[in-house]
Parts: structure tokens; C-alpha cells; sequence
């Protein structure tokens, strides 16, 4: 091998030493960059006021700055020369290498005497090279520092946060602004897809629009604790206007006074109950309503019964007198339930048998009929409570603002009309129906006049007109009904946004209040034991103290109706009256000036510490808690509602 | 003649003379290196010292040992130019008729001795530039060369003594090593005293010729020295400068001026005789630190500070070769 070719190849791998040495002090470069990074973002996070959702996103730059260091070391590798002069100086070969690498030619042959003296006095000093020295690996300076700077950010987390008061509260708001804006959003979602499955019915979309907006604004947490509690009071502002708008209207005030009664306003059932009303009715037929002459009937029948019981052994022949009797008693029977429009197939069999002179068939056959008549007397008794529950006809119906209910009917009565073999007498029983349906719906005009008209028609014969107008009177119920299951929409996001404010203000999760209650499904009132249901009574879905497995948090309950009232703790005796305000003037921000607030007679000047909004959002809070309570008597609730929310 | 026996040549002739100088001059390894490794190098040195540490008989020895031709010249206050360089007199011709002509000074010579340079007057301190840099005299309107090889030896005392006068800045420069000539060790001293107090008598050897001293000359400029080794020598001289990328604190606290760029050719020229001299055909870092300070201690200034401080030119220079890394290239490779 020539001189020169030694020289290359000990360059050659001292080069590979030398790239490894570089990514192996790039590692450690990197983790210098890395770990002071992380301990200048866990030091700027103790010190300043970083909210805690950024502080994962911190380690990125720590992240990004090691692994760009560690990058930045696969680049620039170094040379022929370089190594060479790496090795001339951790070797101490007096720059014998370099020099050599220098001189020697591109093909690497010395290009002249002097370079071949020096490439024969660098290859005469490679021998010396000691390659195990160059391959020991020692952590550089910068990973010591590195790992002390590691060290120091571990120590630092442990280190408390230097918070103000005021920084947690504004963050506990905020975190508290998110879950309220994100189940309101999802409230309204689900309450609003549930409606569209089954009624096709939404609010207006405006304001579905905006509250769900809002409500997602609130999850991003864009608006602060005052700024949320202004734009849910503005939005619940407006959408009071428009259920007031649509109580104006008087079929609606006359439906909401009905859907108040213990009846209440049709359900999405009511359909179904009616029809269930038509098929008890078309089982019983004349029987319907005539639950005492069954009974009767089902005396008679046991007390025939008893009496071939005593006479079993002079039934053997028909010609006998007590089977004449028996006979004669069995005929009368199957006459009156074929009047009922009962089946008498049973009696029939009777009959039979006392003709067979068979005893036991004729008590078998008795048997059954009384079974069969005890199940039409609980389909009589079913049908009358349906039709209590319901109303038993279309005007009963109306009566009760049971709208579902009187379309169905009212349906049922569009087909029976329509029905080629009905007897005159059944269309004017149909057109007496829709006359007294007229007279009960006056509250609705519009109504009550198609459905006169629809009386009339069926009265005079004119089926045609008489479908028209009661397809007409059907299509009224229908917008009375959106018109309603609106305002029942607007009043559940209402209490969504209610809810929502409500929560905002008092610093309570969604999930803490439970629909304006406490947490655990009460109203919290009394001993904090309480469960759901109102006041201190629990419904009793929750479990007694005894029998609670875990803790609960009530760090953020807040229980308005159990704070100290009045301005001070004073005993009653001590306390003046004088210092009751009764007025506020002046700016009435959050740390806004207050110039005066008069205090009978008593003048006191400062700063107030609670915003407008939160102000009255607890007032209407108290408010709703108050009526839903019962603690407003019923006749003044709306008076006391409309005073606040005015 | 090859390369090889040349370089052979250059050690054994540098390996005579320091033998034979080593007889008259004891101790003082370093200065007669120092001096040698000037010669070698075509430069001028400046030796300083208090009187009697032997710096005369040094130069006058080497002379005597290169087989040179030697002059000294006193300088004293009232030394003039003319009395260096020479001058036109009025001589008459064997037909009586009287001309001029121009009657050589001492500095036509190979060797000259500048005893006591700065004991001159800066008018006659500059008398030297030209003879020294340009290896010439101009006099009388003409221009006269001096013959090679030409070597100024200057000896000065230290300048805080009375009499003196501080050597221009220009003229410092030109010196391509400052030896400082300090006191001689206890054994050292003792042998002064027995060969200078005792019957007998040194005999000196010619060790080279006139050729042989320009031959060597020209070999030390054939030794290679690599780019990042010539590079080491630039920014030590830049270092110098401060405010430069390469200045030290302590440069930029305590200079005023630095090295101009004939401290960074002291500095490679001087390398490559000290390569030579150990053995190897290149120039390493090493030959360019151990020659820092006599190349370039004179070519600094000191600022007010400096001298307030008592912080020497050495100082400065030994901070710089600690801070200034020589394998910039090892460095950039992450090692």
C-alpha cells in the first residue's frame, strides 16, 4: 500500500469516527436545547399568569428546538480535511495529516518533493495513531448541562404555580363558561333532533341559529363571564318576546291555560289512544258505556248457572220442566247480548246442550260465556276511563285541548263519512259529533266556524263539502298545534339558556345543576340529603347518606336560598334599617365607579363589585326558583314572571 | 540536490552554529534560537536586556560563527544618519582634480550590530528604515543595495531607563523577533565566571558560508505550511485588533493598536524554520504558538489602561493563544 494510500484511508476512518462523534455530541446538544427550553417554559409557566390548557403546547418549541439541534447535525458532516485535522489534533500529529490531505493531488499523488516528504512523514505517523482513544465515548460538556437543565425543569413542576386570586377565578370561569356552552349546544341539539323526528317542528331558526352560535362561542370560551351572562340574557331576552308574541295569540293563550290542567295538551300518544278508543269501541258496540247491564247480565248468567247446578239431575232430558225453564232463561239472554252487540255464540252453546240434555256441557258452555262477559265488562270499564282521560268525543276533546286527540277523531270522522254504507242515522250522529266539537272549540273562531260548516254538510248529505271543511278544520288543529309545540320549544330553550346563565353566574358546572336543583338531583335545600323532586322533599331516586359509596364534591355548589341574607350578621335587634338600600345609581360594571347609592338618608360612595348582568341573572334565577317552589301562589306566577322578565 | 539532503543539510549547519555559539554564550537557549531562527528567516531582531547580559557578544559571536562580515554601531544621542549610512566626502584624484565621493557607512555590512539602539535620537533611529526593509540606502540621490544576506541585531536597554528614546512604532515593526534577554540562571552565571575570569581562550569554528546562509534561506520558504495552519496565524493576528471578530476581552480592553500583517509573515516564517528544526516538513500549530510572542510583542501598543495596569504585550498575547482555539475546522465538526 503507498504512503498515500495509507494517509487516505486513516483519513477515511477518522471521518467515520468523526460523523458519529458529531451525532453523538448532537444528541446531547440537543438535549441541552431541549431541557432548557423545558425549564425556561415550566419556569415562565410557574411565574406568569399562562393559562393551564397552554401548558402542554409549551414543550412543543422545547420539542421542535432538540430536534432541530439534532437535525442541524446531520448536516455540514465534515470532510476529508477536517477529519484529518481531527485527527491531527487528538492524535498530536503536528498537523502532519491535514497537511498531507492538503497537498496531496486530486488523483492522490504527491504533486511535487516537498508534498511527498510530507505524505511519507504523515503516513510514518499514522502508525502511531491510537484508534481505541478516538473511540471513546464521553458525555460533552453540553449533556452535562443538559441534564442539569432536565434536573432543574423536573424540580421546577414541583414547584406551585404563583397564580392571583384573580387569574384562578377567571380561569375557573372560564372552564365553567365551556361546559355550560358545551351542553347547552348539546341540549338544544338533542331536544331539536328528537322534535324534528316526531313533529317536524322547530323553533324559529333565527334564534336556533343564534343559540346554538352562542352556545358554541361559550365552548370556545370567546366571551368572558360578564360578556356571556349580557349575550344570554339579550338571547333569552328575545326569545321571552317571541313566546309572548305567540301567546298573544288567543287559541294559544286558550291552549296554554288547557295545557296546564291536569289533562294536559295532547301528547304524541293521543293518536294511538284514540285509535285504541275506535277498536274498544268497534269490540263492544252497543255495549260501550253500558258497563251495569253487563254486570247484570253476568249475575243472570252465574245465577243460571247455580241453578242448573241444582237441578243437574232432572236436566238429563229436555223435555224436563227445569230444563224448559233453563231453555226459555238461555233464549231471553242470547237476545240481549245480540242487542248489545255482544257475541252470544256461548249462550248459544248453552242452549244446545240443555237440548242434548248434557248438564256438563251446559255448564262448561256457561262458563265460558260468563268469561267472555267479564272481559267485555273490563274492556267497558277501559274505554270509559280512556274516555275520561281523553275525552269520549271530538267536542270533549277540543274541551280539554287534547289537539292530537280531536285530529285522530276527527280523522275517524272524515273516514266514517266517507264510508259508502253508512246508515243516516250514523251521519247524524256524525254531524251532531262535529256540531257540539263546534261549540266547544269557540276560543278558536276559524275553527269552530269549519267545523259548523262540516256539521251542516253531513247533515244536508254533502260529503264532499263536509270532508273539505273537516280536512280543513284538521289542517287548523295542525298549525295550532306547531303554533304551540313552538312556543313549547321556545320555552325549552329558554330554560336551556336559563340554565346555562344561571350556571355562568353562580360558578356551577352544567352537570352541578341538575335543571336549576343541586347537585344529586335535589334542590339542595335543608341538610344538602336532599334528592329530586321540589323543596326539601326527594323523589327518593337518591340514595340515603348512609348508603352514599363515594364523596362528593360540593366545593362549587352554590345555595342562594341558604347564604346569610340581609347586609349583615348582626342580630336582628342591633341591625338598622337605614342601611338597607333601596336605590342604585351610577355605572354598575364590575369595578366600575359608583357614585352614590342612597341608604334612607345615608350616602355611600364606592365601587361596585358585582356587573349589571350577573346582578339580574341571579334575580331571575331566584325568580324561577321561587315560582317553581311554590312559593308564589299559582294566580300570581305569570304576574311575578312577567314583572322580571320584563 | 534533493530536498531531503537540503533539509538534512539546514539542521546540521543549525545544529553547528548553535554549538559554536554555545562555547562564548552560556544558558540563553531560547534567545540564540530565537536569533537564529530570525536569521534563517531573513528577519531583523531586537534584543532586550539590561547591559551586560551578554547581547553584544552574542551578535558578534554569530558573526564570527556564519563567517559573515560584522559591524557595530554605537548609538548614542548625538549618532547621526550620516555616521550609519555613510556619506559623500571630498577626496582628490591622483590629477589633483577634488570630487565627491560616497563613503560607505557601517550598515554596509552583512551583519550589523545596533548596540544600544534606543540610546539614538529618533532621527537617527530612522536612518535604519530603509536599510532594514528595503535592504537598501539611499544617499546623495542615490540608491545604493546592500548585499545579501543583511541582518540588523539591534540590542536596546529596557526603555524605562534614563537616556533613552522609545523606537518608533514603524521601526519596531520591522524587527521580525523581540527577544527579551532576561537575567542568567545561578549555574549559568557561575560558568560566565569561570570562562571569563580564568586563563584561556575560545576558539570559535566558521560553521557556514555566506551561501550556505541564503541557500537555508531559501529552503525555509519552500516548507508547506496548510491553509487552516496559515489561517491560525491570521486570526492570532487579527486577534490582536480590537474589535475584531477574533478580539479577546482583554484585547479590546488593553490595546490600542494591534500586529499590522508583517507579525502574521514573523509568524509563518518563523513556523516554518522551528518545523525544520524539529524534524517535520510542515508548519503545525504548535511552531506558530511557540513563536507567538517574540513575532509579534512588539508590534502591539498598549492603551493607558494597559500601562496603569501594568499589563504587558505578553499578557495579552499568552490570553489570546488560551482563548483563540487552532482547529477551528475540529470545532465547526462538533467535537
Amino acid at each position: 500500500m503507498s504512503e498515500a494510500e495509507i494517509v487516505r484511508r486513516s483519513v477515511a476512518r477518522a471521518r467515520r469516527v468523526l460523523i458519529l462523534k458529531r451525532l453523538w455530541t448532537g444528541l446531547w446538544r440537543s438535549i441541552l436545547a431541549g431541557g432548557v427550553m423545558t425549564l425556561l417554559w415550566i419556569t415562565a409557566y410557574k411565574l406568569l399568569p399562562v393559562p393551564a390548557r397552554f401548558f402542554p403546547m409549551g414543550f412543543i418549541p422545547a420539542a421542535v428546538a432538540a430536534a432541530a439541534v439534532l437535525i442541524s447535525h446531520f448536516f455540514r458532516l465534515p470532510g476529508q480535511r477536517m477529519a484529518a485535522v481531527f485527527l491531527d489534533t487528538t492524535q498530536g500529529l503536528h498537523e502532519r495529516l491535514s497537511t498531507a490531505v492538503e497537498m496531496t493531488g486530486r488523483d492522490g499523488s504527491p504533486p511535487n518533493p516537498w508534498a511527498e516528504l510530507v505524505v511519507r512523514d504523515a503516513a510514518g505517523a499514522v502508525a502511531a495513531v491510537k484508534w481505541n482513544h478516538l473511540t471513546r465515548w464521553s458525555v460533552p460538556s453540553a449533556g452535562w448541562w443538559g441534564l442539569l437543565a432536565m434536573i432543574a425543569a423536573l424540580g421546577m413542576s414541583f414547584v406551585p404555580e404563583v397564580r392571583s386570586k384573580e387569574f384562578v377565578q377567571e380561569e375557573k370561569n372560564r372552564e365553567i363558561i365551556q361546559d355550560n356552552g358545551r351542553e347547552m349546544v348539546k341540549v338544544l341539539k338533542q331536544t331539536w333532533s328528537a322534535k324534528e323526528d316526531t313533529v317536524s317542528v322547530i323553533p324559529p331558526e333565527a334564534l336556533l341559529k343564534d343559540a346554538l352560535e352562542l352556545g358554541n362561542q361559550l365552548s370556545r370560551a370567546e366571551l368572558r363571564k360578564a360578556g356571556a351572562i349580557k349575550k344570554l340574557d339579550d338571547l333569552s331576552g328575545r326569545v321571552r318576546d317571541e313566546i309572548s308574541r305567540l301567546e298573544q295569540d288567543p287559541s294559544q293563550q286558550r291552549l296554554k291555560e288547557l295545557a296546564s290542567s291536569p289533562d294536559g295538551l295532547a301528547g304524541n300518544t293521543a293518536g294511538e289512544a284514540v285509535r285504541k278508543m275506535e277498536a274498544l269501541r268497534d269490540a263492544l258496540g252497543n255495549a260501550a258505556g253500558k258497563i251495569d247491564q253487563m254486570n247484570a247480565m253476568q249475575n243472570e248468567m252465574e245465577s243460571l248457572r247455580e241453578m242448573a247446578e241444582q237441578m243437574k239431575n232432572q236436566l238429563g232430558s229436555p223435555d224436563s220442566t227445569a230444563s224448559k225453564q233453563l231453555q226459555a232463561a238461555a233464549r231471553s239472554m242470547e237476545q240481549k247480548l245480540s242487542e248489545m252487540g255482544l257475541d252470544p255464540e256461548s249462550i248459544n252453546k248453552a242452549l244446545e246442550a240443555l237440548k242434548d240434555g248434557d248438564p256438563e256441557a251446559f255448564d262448561q258452555a256457561m262458563q265460558e260465556a260468563i268469561g267472555k262477559m267479564e272481559k267485555a265488562i273490563e274492556m267497558a270499564q277501559a274505554l270509559e276511563q280512556m274516555e275520561q282521560e281523553l275525552g269520549k268525543n271530538l267536542a270533549e276533546q277540543l274541551q280539554r285541548g287534547q289537539i292530537a286527540a280531536a285530529r285522530e277523531t276527527l280523522e275517524s270522522l272524515s273516514e266514517k263519512l266517507s264510508d259508502p254504507n253508512l246508515s243516516d242515522e250514523e251521519r247524524q250522529q256524525v254531524a251532531a259529533d262535529l256540531e257540539q266539537a263546534a261549540e266547544a272549540a269557540k276560543a278558536l273562531p276559524q275553527l269552530s266556524e269549519a267545523l259548523e260548516q262540516a256539521a251542516e254538510a253531513a247533515r244536508q248529505g254533502d260529503m264532499e263539502e263536509a270532508a273539505r271543511q273537516m280536512a280543513e278544520a284538521q289542517q287548523m288543529l295542525d298549525q295550532v298545534m306547531e303554533a304551540f309545540q313552538n312556543a313549547e320549544n321556545l320555552q325549552e330553550m329558554l330554560e336551556a339558556l336559563k340554565r346555562a346563565q344561571a350556571g355562568i353566574n353562580g360558578g356551577r358546572k352544567w352537570g352541578r345543576m341538575n335543571n336549576g336543583r343541586g347537585p344529586g338531583g335535589g334542590q339542595g335545600m335543608g341538610n344538602g340529603g336532599a334528592g329530586g323532586g321540589f323543596g326539601t322533599w326527594s323523589d327518593g331516586s337518591d340514595p340515603l347518606p348512609d348508603q352514599r359509596t363515594e364523596l362528593q364534591d360540593q366545593s362549587g355548589m352554590s345555595q342562594a336560598e341558604l347564604d346569610a341574607r340581609g347586609l349583615s350578621d348582626r342580630d336582628e335587634r342591633f341591625q338598622n334599617d337605614r342601611f338597607s338600600p333601596d336605590q342604585i345609581r351610577g355605572d354598575l360594571d364590575q369595578g366600575g365607579s359608583m357614585p352614590s347609592m342612597p341608604l334612607k338618608g345615608i350616602h355611600i360612595k364606592g365601587r361596585s363589585n358585582a356587573t349589571y348582568q350577573e346582578v339580574m341573572s341571579e334575580i331571575r334565577d331566584s325568580e324561577a326558583s321561587t315560582i317553581d317552589q311554590s312559593r308564589v301562589p299559582r294566580a300570581y306566577q305569570q304576574a311575578v314572571k312577567s314583572y322580571f322578565d320584563q | 540536490m534533493q530536498t531531503e539532503e537540503r533539509i538534512q543539510k539546514f539542521r546540521v549547519a543549525f545544529t553547528r552554529i548553535s554549538q559554536e555559539i554555545e562555547k562564548v554564550i552560556v544558558g540563553h537557549a531560547d534567545i540564540v534560537e530565537g536569533t537564529l531562527i530570525s536569521i534563517m528567516a531573513g528577519g531583523h531582531v531586537l534584543l532586550e536586556g539590561v547591559p551586560g547580559l551578554g547581547k553584544t557578544l552574542l551578535v558578534r559571536t554569530l558573526s564570527q560563527v556564519m563567517g559573515l562580515p560584522f559591524s557595530r554601531i554605537q548609538f548614542t544621542p548625538d549618532l547621526m544618519p550620516a555616521d550609519i549610512l555613510g556619506t559623500n566626502i571630498v577626496v582628490e584624484n591622483p590629477d589633483g582634480r577634488r570630487s565627491f565621493e560616497f563613503q560607505k557607512g557601517p550598515i554596509f555590512s552583512n551583519i550589523i550590530l545596533a548596540d544600544e539602539i534606543n540610546r539614538a535620537t529618533p532621527k537617527t533611529q530612522s536612518a535604519m528604515l530603509e536599510a532594514m526593509q528595503e535592504r537598501s540606502v539611499t544617499a546623495g540621490g542615490e540608491v545604493r543595495r546592500l548585499e545579501p544576506p543583511f541582518f540588523v541585531l539591534a540590542t536596546q536597554n529596557p526603555i524605562d531607563q534614563e537616556g533613552t528614546y522609545p523606537l518608533p512604532e514603524a521601526q519596531l515593526d520591522r524587527f521580525f523577533f523581540k527577544l527579551v534577554v532576561g537575567y542568567p540562571k545561578r549555574e549559568d552565571l557561575a560558568e560566565v565566571l569561570n570562562r571569563t575570569t580564568e586563563p584561556g581562550r575560545v576558539e570559535l569554528l566558521q560553521a557556514t558560508s555566506r551561501q550556505d546562509i541564503l541557500d537555508m534561506q531559501k529552503l525555509v520558504m519552500e516548507v508547506p505550511a496548510a491553509s487552516h495552519v496559515k489561517d491560525y496565524a491570521v486570526r492570532l493576528v487579527m486577534a490582536t485588533h480590537p474589535g475584531s471578530e477574533f478580539a479577546t476581552p482583554m484585547t479590546g480592553q488593553f490595546l490600542r493598536f494591534g500586529s499590522s500583517p508583517r507579525g502574521a509573515q514573523s509568524l509563518i516564517l518563523a513556523a516554518k524554520v522551528r518545523a525544520l528544526l524539529q524534524g517535520r516538513f510542515n508548519v503545525s500549530f504548535d511552531d506558530i504558538a511557540k513563536v507567538l510572542l517574540p513575532a509579534l510583542r512588539h508590534r502591539l501598543i498598549l492603551n493607558f489602561e494597559a500601562e496603569a495596569e501594568g499589563i504587558t504585550t505578553d499578557m495579552i498575547l499568552q490570553d489570546i493563544l488560551e482563548k483563540l482555539p487552532a482547529a477551528e475546522d475540529a470545532g465547526k465538526a462538533g467535537v
